[in-house]
């Protein structure tokens, strides 16, 4: 792989996931960018064009919505795993995956290395 | 007006009492042998005061002795008439007939005596009394009157000793009777003594007076406690022997005044005395005359009239009483007010248990008390349905009894509902010491049946309130799962982070001080997670315990906000529902319950919420009103309430979701909360533009204490 390490910006209010996350990523060699909030995401997209985003589905100032839609303008090219808490039976779900975001997990993960998969796949789609 | 004319008005107003009182008895349906003893009775005494009245009233010698002698034919008869009375209603008149027979004869001999001078010598005048002419006793009448007394006082103890034993309606007629008598005894002793020159103070002539008020507890005793059809007739008596007793008050008073008083300083003609008297009389004859039948109104049938009030309040306001526990209190409450109770009790099934446990009471030893579903005494109500009379004449299994009294009841009501014995109303002694009568049976048992249904429908509602709640706790499981999801993920991740690292060898080269406290400081963020997903757990379970009793304690409304929002945030920040806080950093402190409270706003805001659906603003605002209350106000943007929904916004049941979204109760139980905590809530909307409820509690008394101190 002479290819540049994939950037991967992980977006979450929970701190203690955001580290776990990215001490594995970094582990497995990708440069890992992190933000806490929804705007430090905003401008880390607009700056940094990652090549995979791990999204909260809530984040206390923007709306999951907003920053789907701003991401399809500034940075195209980023893929999107969503991992969230909220389980509703798969409604939501269902409308994330219906707008083509093919990586969706729940929390508690099943395990670091489920997620892992799901960001490789998500970057060879 | 002079002794001898106050007197003889005395004796002539008790005689038309004692006339009408026999007349109606005469004609009522009674066990015979009581029935015309009693009438005899009065009559006897009615001759006695003709023949008194007569005697007086008459200026010639002959005529005056012969009424003296009338008048001795009804006073011979008295005692003896009286004692064969007592006995009839008592129900020992065939056991003692040699006694009454005895009686009879010494009752005869006397009417001999009367005819001659042995008994009465002669009738004089007394100049020093003015009383007109009065009888010397002679011989005989000395033993006359001994017989007398010892007739009083051995009907008097054949009077107690029958009220001792009786029980029910029975024991409440002696009862009267006997405290009739007694004034009525002492009314009518001077009356024998005067032939002796001895006139009591006071007692002659108002003592006979005594006698009116004899007549008014027997006809008490008859009214309350049987012929009820009379009443109106005793009324009528009581209230023209009261109207009577006014004029002569009037005419002696004007005449004392005018004659006595004034004539000191100016002379007035007797005429315009008595003008004055007609004057007075006329003018008050009208409110003299209502307000004596509204005192025998409220005296002598009160506890009708009671009655027919306990059934209002029942109808009006027990019965529709949805919350069990205030059903119950004020059954129990309202009962022992309206009937004087000494002590009352209602006790519920507990299906659980198997037991009647009570759920209510007043003026009870024990208050929690219970029974089991196999007791003797449910066991007798379960197959009667009847009320059970604690003194039921004849037998009662002794298990029965001692249960009665252990539940202080002198009458017992089953609570039925479809066969099924769901409660027991306990009726303890009543403080006027009479007995339940018939009456009452009749009254209180469709109020039990009534009660029962009350109760019932109380607790259907109990049961669909918490129905509801648990539906609540559904809809909110998605929210409170991402709370302890989140937690838990973390936990999890930093594990097997942990475990990834010493697996590929990250940890080698680490001492092992630097591996410990990596270690360590892997369990504690765990176990601050592991708090952090427990506390929201134990929220919803709080929330989820049923209905309880308020506990009165300060509550601070913002910090009970706090704890809704942690419970509703997450679901409103996903749909865009931002919560704006409007409360003073001075704002009183309430007393109420927490935990209701919380209750209380979780239900509105997480209401407000479904109004909104999307992208909305609610705001709670918090002030103390003018009258020293605290004000809440739940405001929302969302779409607002018809106006004629508003009516029956708090109505159990009544609900605008649609089907199985909604049990419509969310708001019946905010309300009921709200009233156990002795606030008030209103609702006001406008289509398009939201909704505000305002709730309005009372402030916690020595939290304004200390603010009006600052």
């Amino acid at each position: 792989m002479n290819q540049p390490s994939p950037k991967v910006l992980i977006a979450d209010d929970e701190v203690k996931f955001v580290e776990a996350v990215a001490e594995y990523l970094k582990f497995d060699g990708y440069t890992v960018l992190v933000a806490f909030t929804g705007s430090q995401a905003l401008e880390l997209l607009l700056r940094e064009q990652p090549d995979l985003l791990i999204l909260d589905l809530k984040l206390p100032d923007v709306p999951t919505e907003e920053i789907l839609d701003r991401l399809r303008t500034t940075s195209p090219k980023t893929h999107v795993v969503i991992v969230t808490a909220y389980h509703d039976g798969g409604v939501k779900e269902g409308l994330i995956r219906a707008s083509g975001i093919a990586g969706y997990l729940y929390k508690p993960l099943t395990s670091l290395e489920v997620l892992g998969e799901a960001v490789q796949s998500a970057l060879r789609a | 007006m002079s002794l001898l004319w106050q007197t003889i008005i005395a004796l002539a107003v008790i005689d038309v009492c004692f006339l009408a009182l026999g007349t109606f008895v005469a004609f009522q349906k009674i066990q015979p042998d009581i029935k015309w003893t009693f009438v005899l009775y009065t009559l006897s005494l009615s001759i006695w005061t003709t023949g008194q009245a007569a005697a007086m009233y008459l200026p010639d010698h002959d005529l005056s002795l012969l009424a003296v002698r009338f008048c001795h034919i009804g006073v011979v008869m008295i005692p003896i008439f009286l004692v064969h009375f007592l006995f009839c209603l008592s129900g020992v008149a065939k056991e003692k007939h040699r006694l009454i027979r005895n009686f009879y004869v010494v009752g005869v001999f006397f009417e001999i005596a009367n005819t001659t001078p042995l008994y009465i010598r002669d009738v004089t005048l007394r100049p020093h009394w003015n009383l007109g002419y009065i009888f010397e006793p002679a011989v005989l009448y000395h033993v006359f009157l001994l017989f007398w007394f010892y007739t009083a006082i051995y009907g008097f103890v054949i009077m107690f000793k029958a009220y001792k034993r009786a029980v029910g309606q029975r024991r409440n007629q002696l009862q009267y009777l006997l405290w009739g008598m007694l004034p009525g005894y002492l009314g009518g002793i001077p009356n024998y003594l005067f032939g002796y020159d001895i006139v009591i103070p006071v007692l002659m002539p108002y003592g006979t007076y005594l006698f009116a008020f004899y007549v008014a507890m027997t006809a008490y005793a008859i009214v309350r406690h049987g012929f009820l059809d009379i009443e109106v007739i005793i009324k009528r008596t009581l209230v023209f022997a009261g109207l009577v007793g006014s004029v002569v008050a009037v005419v002696s008073l004007v005449a004392f005044v005018s004659q006595d008083v004034l004539a000191r300083f100016i002379q007035i003609p007797k005429w315009l005395s008595n003008v004055l008297a007609a004057v007075i009389i006329a003018g008050l004859y009208g409110p003299i005359r209502n307000w004596l039948t509204n005192v025998t109104d409220r005296y002598l049938f009160q506890k009708r009239y009671d009655y027919k009030e306990l059934l209002k309040t029942f109808t009006d306001e027990v019965v529709t009483v949805l919350d069990l526990r205030r059903l119950v209190e004020m059954t129990v409450e309202r009962l022992a007010s309206t009937i004087k109770l000494e002590a009352c009790a209602l006790l519920l099934l507990n299906r659980e248990r198997r037991r009647y446990e009570i759920a209510a009471s007043r003026g009870m030893k024990e208050v929690t008390l219970s029974i089991n579903e196999d007791d003797a005494l449910i066991a007798l109500l379960r197959r009667t349905q009847d009320p059970v009379l604690r003194d039921t004449p004849g037998k009662m299994p002794d298990r029965v009894e001692g249960r009665l009294d252990q539940l202080q009841a002198k009458v017992c009501f089953p609570l039925v509902l479809h066969d099924e014995l769901i409660g027991l109303l306990c009726l303890g002694k009543k403080k006027s010491d009479e007995e339940f009568t018939k009456d009452d049976l009749d009254i209180l048992m469709p109020l039990a049946k009534t009660e029962a249904i009350a109760i019932s429908n109380a607790q259907l509602v109990a049961e669909a309130a918490q129905k509801e709640k648990l539906a609540v706790i559904g809809t909110l499981a998605a929210a409170i799962n991402h709370e302890v999801c989140n937690p838990l993920n973390n936990v999890k991740v930093q594990a097997e982070g942990f475990l990834i690292k010493l697996k590929k060898g990250v940890f080698d080269h680490f001492s092992k001080e630097e591996l410990t406290q990596k270690f360590t400081e892997l369990l504690h963020s765990s176990m601050a997670e592991v708090d952090r997903s427990a506390a929201i757990t134990t929220r919803l379970s709080n929330f989820a315990k049923p209905a309880r009793e308020p506990i009165s304690e300060a509550v601070n409304i913002e910090q009970a906000l706090n704890e809704v929002k942690a419970l509703l945030g997450h679901d409103f920040e996903l749909n865009m529902i931002r919560i704006q806080q409007e409360i003073p950093k001075d704002l009183p402190l309430i007393r109420a319950d927490r935990k209701q409270i919380q209750e209380i706003l979780f239900n509105l805001i997480r209401n407000a919420g479904q109004a909104i659906e999307r992208n909305g603003t609610i705001t709670v605002r918090a002030r103390q009103s003018l009258n020293g209350r605290v004000q809440i106000e739940i405001q929302d943007t969302g779409s607002g309430i018809p106006e004629e929904h508003l009516g029956k916004l708090f109505t159990p049941f009544f609900t605008t979701k649609g089907d199985g979204q909604g049990t419509g109760l969310g708001l019946f139980v905010v309300k009921r909360l709200v009233e156990r905590n002795d606030g008030t809530i209103a609702a006001n909307s406008a289509r398009g533009v939201g909704t505000t409820f305002t709730l309005e509690f009372p402030a916690d008394e020595s939290a304004l204490a200390q603010s009006a101190h600052r």
